[in-house]
């Protein structure tokens, strides 16, 4: 192993030589042994390794004990997780009980049949008095139309 | 509601006591094992966003990443990634969304930092020393930073870091190396 490549690897893994790759470990060893060069530069890594290791102050008591409050307060009470999940809720629906739910549930074919014939009147009427189609290039077409209807 | 998904849950037990066994009962809604888990991360925690985003931000942040948390419990898998991990992951993406969207702050707008430290001297000392790592932090790429942080101050190994960060080894290799440089040439 050369110094540039001790060096190298320093910078990558750091001074603490058992976190190196193993393939590493013993080259620099043997190195550090010879070359005065890389005992410098090893000297130097272990001091910005101490630096970057350095514990962060840790919070006081009070401090901590604040922060937990105030992230256990402010929890959200959705209740799905992994292993309980629940169906949500049925949001009941007007006329669903009571006296509507009594006159509107039996009736629902009823209702079903009015509309459809009420759409097929609809368009029979419409396809009788249909206007003749306006041309092309007098109206500006489609595209022009469907931007003053909104459709664009 | 909050009583009674607490007294649903029997008692803790010592076997309850890894971080692994507090999520799945977090995951059924246990808000006391919860607190267990914020109690045993929380320094930890604000000490990797204090490097990441710096200590103004640090304890918002830390909120930020227990809430999430607790909103995604369900996400984490046991045995698919140690629970460590999976908070970290969560702390990393945190910390990028606040970055994102934050405005640069001065060191002047730093608070001080309370500890419960034996003497003021020492407690100022590590203060100092933590500023100016902060300042020389800053230098860095969001990237480096956090790969630094993790790598260092966690003491990950760097696939771990790669794993959290969602990044390939070599990549995360790179981060440190470019990083560990640019911090040599800042803190002379």
């Amino acid at each position: 192993m050369t110094p540039e490549e001790f060096t190298a690897l320093l910078d990558t893994y750091g001074a603490d030589l058992t976190r190196w790759p193993h393939a590493h470990r013993q080259g620099a060893q043997r190195l550090l042994q010879v070359s005065e060069r890389a005992r410098d530069a090893f000297a130097e890594a272990q001091m910005l390794d101490a630096v970057l290791k350095s514990p962060e102050p840790g919070l006081s008591s009070a401090r901590r004990q604040r922060l937990t409050d105030a992230i256990l307060d402010n929890l959200p009470d959705e209740p799905a997780t992994r292993r309980t999940v629940r169906e949500p809720e049925a949001r009941p629906v007007r006329g669903e009980s009571g006296f509507g739910a009594a006159i509107v549930r039996p009736l629902t074919p009823l209702w079903v049949v009015c509309l459809g014939f009420g759409m097929i009147v609809g368009v029979i009427l419409t396809l009788g008095h249909a206007p003749a189609p306006a041309p092309q290039s007098a109206e500006g077409g489609w595209v022009e139309n469907m931007a003053f209807y909104g459709g664009l | 509601m909050d009583t009674l998904a607490e007294t649903r849950q029997p008692a803790l037990t010592p076997e309850d006591t890894t971080d692994e066994a507090l999520m799945l009962r977090v995951q059924d809604g246990d808000k006391i094992a919860f607190r267990l888990l914020v109690g045993r991360h929380i320094d930890r925690i604000v000490g990797t966003a204090r490097r990441i985003v710096g200590a103004a931000d640090a304890e918002d942040v830390a909120q930020d990443v227990f809430l999430r948390v607790w909103t995604a419990r369900a996400q984490w898998t046991p045995g698919q990634a140690r629970f460590r991990t999976w908070l970290y992951r969560v702390a990393v993406n945190r910390c990028i969304d606040h970055t994102r969207r934050a405005r640069p702050t001065s060191i002047d707008d730093v608070p001080e930092i309370e500890d419960d430290a034996p003497g003021p001297l020492d407690t100022c000392e590590r203060n100092e020393d933590a500023n100016r790592l902060h300042s020389a932090m800053e230098h860095l790429s969001e990237q480096q930073r956090t790969a630094i942080t993790l790598y260092y101050h966690e003491s990950l190994t760097a696939a771990e870091v790669a794993e959290i960060m969602g990044l390939r080894l070599n990549a995360v290799e790179s981060l440190l190396k470019r990083g560990r440089q640019k911090l040599r040439t800042v803190l002379k």
